[in-house]
């Protein structure tokens, strides 16, 4: 099975999506493309909620410094201050919007050519890893993973731009699975 | 948990003890220069203060390491767990391990610890670096993984005996460049540029041309013939002019003389499956290159090049770290300069697979014609608005012409971009005024990467990019872009079959 048309990446329609597996990865044979997993989303979301309220807290800083240097104009500050209300608006938007956009387009999938993954909102890519050409793999967790009890799957190839390439929001036990599937009969080309 | 985690339990190993000492020793060392610099910047007041602030995160950061690292032996792997907060766990087939070095300075051969280097194939840097495990664990360690294998290199002597001394085959020349052929290879390459514009970068940071402004007074310029300006606008643009081709012509020599420098007596020959290229002047340079070791090969073209009628063949190798084989990753000028006609007679002995005669090029989308010229046209803008400040109207009218040029430009790159698949690999061919071909091979391919921004999917296209071992280090990743997207699909589909089908061999 290929890449089918309407999900190629140089489609502008959006993907079709699969029925969504509580089992996990389908064991080889049954070729199907899956989603990651759904809390995901959420453990985005919390990424991206702290990362922007970071940032918004030293837009405000920066806001906070500019009012107390221009104090002869109080328009200005009231200017300054919605400016940086808006500002944090956009940015929480943009956490709370990006991580399900990003799902939506995210997919993988375990064949018999190797590993797949699409992912890309505007720019969109589909990777293949070779079975053949794993080197080895690592699955980490960070502490939002573990949280979430998502891990990161990474694959680690003799490339150069994709020397490793990461497959992140996978079920813990996924992650493994696929992993075991994965190195199972790539095995057979031994270096 | 299934069963077998619960008695792999049981197998976790630890490291060494010691290691807490030498992970705070690395910590110390490589925490040395930033926190001197960071004491003299900030801590003269206080400066116990700070190198506490500096190194109790590191050693805090050691003892946590130190703790939450096992490993152990499962049955074909070797499993690697790590870290408290990030936690990864890493699998390495034996199978893929290739060697097991150790380091030791006096401190590890006193403790009878070591720091352990796994090499899996990967050439450039070691998988994994364990610091630090008793000799007794390595001995443990070589023993499983190495099971019914020499823990030696790759190469294996396959026929007769053990004792069998490997045959030298005889060394054939593939190419020998004169002195007169090595110092064409500089005018054409005119490497002076690079050497010149690092030089004036130097100069530039340590004030040296304010020294020189000031030593160039007015009055002494004048004393100088050359510069007693006639005061005619027409002598003084002849007198640029005139200057200028001066310089060009004097970067060009040094281009020479450095051409001379590096390359002088090139002579590329080939022993039975290896390569090796010998060159340079003063230091001796011989290179060995395995052909095994090749991940691409691209032919390059340049106007010069084809005026003289020769060629450029570079190859990317990766792969091996032992003494005095080509290590890590690398690019190398197989042919800094080759006659167009020996070309073939030269890619038949470096790949023997490939036959560039018997070629069938396919071209890329012709929709790429109008992306390519609509891409020039923010710098034609630019250029004449440049041409309008500078000429006022009569700008316009130079800038005129401009638009042709970009049509020419985009129609003649699409004309000359063009890719190919042979038995053995896959080939792209490139650029109208510097052309270039890239070869890849399918036993080298690693990953697959089919790309489309969004004016590429308004336009129904797609880049697909082969990536090797080694590959955009220095030169050109191998990219095709600007192909249909049906048609780029099925190249992904076909070089993956191709790449599946053959085994990586480093």
């Amino acid at each position: 099975m290929s890449f089918s048309d309407k999900q190629d990446p140089a489609s502008g329609s959006e993907p079709a999506r699969p029925a969504l597996s509580a089992a996990g990865p389908p064991p080889i044979g049954e070729e199907r493309e899956l989603p990651l997993d759904p809390a995901f989303v959420d453990a985005q979301r919390l990424a991206g909620g702290i990362l922007a309220a970071c940032v918004a807290a030293g837009l405000l800083a920066g806001v906070m410094a500019l009012v107390f240097a221009l104090p002869a104009l109080p328009a200005l500050r009231w200017l300054l201050l919605v400016a940086w209300l808006a500002a944090a608006a956009a940015l929480g938007a943009l956490a709370l919007v990006w991580p399900a956009l990003s799902y939506r387009h995210t997919s993988y999938q375990l064949g018999a050519q190797g590993l797949r993954l699409r992912r890309g909102v505007l720019w969109r890519s589909a990777i293949l890893v070779p079975r053949a050409r794993v080197q080895h793999t690592d699955v980490s967790q960070g502490p939002i993973e573990r949280l979430f009890g998502l891990a990161t799957l990474v694959i680690h190839t003799a490339g150069t731009l994709h020397a490793s390439v990461a497959l992140r929001g996978l079920a813990r036990e996924t992650a493994f699975r696929l992993r075991d599937q994965l190195i199972d009969s790539s095995e057979d080309d031994a270096a | 948990m299934p069963p077998e985690r619960h008695a792999a339990a049981r197998d976790l190993q630890r490291l060494h003890p010691s290691s807490l000492l030498f992970g705070v020793g690395l910590a110390a060392k490589r925490l040395l220069l930033p926190g001197l610099l960071a004491l003299l910047a900030f801590g003269r007041k206080e400066p116990e203060l700070w190198l506490i602030l500096l190194f109790v995160p590191a050693v805090a950061g050691t003892v946590l390491h130190y703790w939450s690292y096992r490993y152990r032996f499962a049955e074909e792997e070797l499993i690697i767990r790590e870290g408290i907060i990030t936690r990864n766990e890493r699998h390495i087939p034996y199978a893929r391990i290739q060697n097991i070095d150790l380091a030791q300075n006096p401190l590890h051969r006193r403790l009878g610890v070591a720091e352990v280097r796994l090499e899996t194939a990967a050439g450039d840097k070691p998988e994994a670096i364990i610091r630090v495990l008793s000799l007794e664990a390595v001995r443990e360690m070589r023993s499983r993984v190495f099971i019914g294998r020499p823990a030696a290199g790759p190469e294996v002597p396959t026929a007769g005996g053990p004792s069998v001394e490997p045959v030298h085959p005889p060394a054939r020349v593939l190419l020998q460049l004169p002195s007169r052929d090595v110092l064409l290879a500089g005018l054409i390459s005119n490497r002076g540029l690079v050497v010149v514009a690092a030089a004036l970068g130097t100069a530039w940071q340590l004030d040296l041309f304010e020294r020189w402004g000031l030593l160039l007074t007015p009055e002494r310029l004048q004393r100088i013939p050359l510069f007693r300006a006639p005061g005619h606008p027409l002598g003084a643009a002849v007198l640029a002019i005139g200057a200028l081709i001066v310089a060009l012509a004097l970067l060009r020599l040094l281009s020479m003389g450095l051409a001379l420098l590096k390359l002088h007596g090139f002579l590329l020959s080939r022993r039975g499956e290896d390569l090796r290229a010998e060159y340079g002047l003063f230091t001796r340079i011989s290179k060995t290159i395995p052909r095994h070791r090749i991940q691409t090969l691209s032919i390059r073209e340049s106007p010069l090049h084809r005026w003289f009628g020769r060629a450029e063949v570079q190859v990317e190798t990766a792969g091996g770290v032992d003494g005095q084989e080509a290590s890590g990753a690398d690019r190398i000028a197989l042919a800094p300069l080759i006659p167009r006609a020996r070309l073939p007679e030269l890619l038949r002995d470096v790949l023997p697979e490939l036959e560039l005669e018997a070629v069938e090029w396919r071209p890329i989308a012709p929709r790429a014609q109008r992306r390519l010229f609509v891409r020039f046209l923010p710098l034609v803008l630019l250029l004449a608005a440049g041409a309008v400040a500078v000429l006022g109207g009569w700008g316009l009218l130079a800038a005129v012409p401009l638009l042709p040029l970009a049509y020419a430009n985009a129609r003649l790159q699409v004309k000359y971009t063009a890719y190919a698949l042979t038995p053995g690999a896959v080939l792209h061919r490139s650029g109208w005024w510097v052309r270039r071909l890239s070869v890849a091979r399918f036993s080298k391919i690693q990953v697959l990467e089919l790309r489309a921004s969004p004016f590429d999917r308004r336009h129904r296209m797609a880049s697909l990019r082969v990536d090797t071992a080694g590959s955009g280090r220095i030169g050109q990743p191998f990219v095709l872009t600007f192909l249909e997207a049906g048609i780029a699909a099925g190249l992904l589909e076909r070089l993956s079959r191709e790449a599946g089908r053959t085994a990586f061999r480093w």
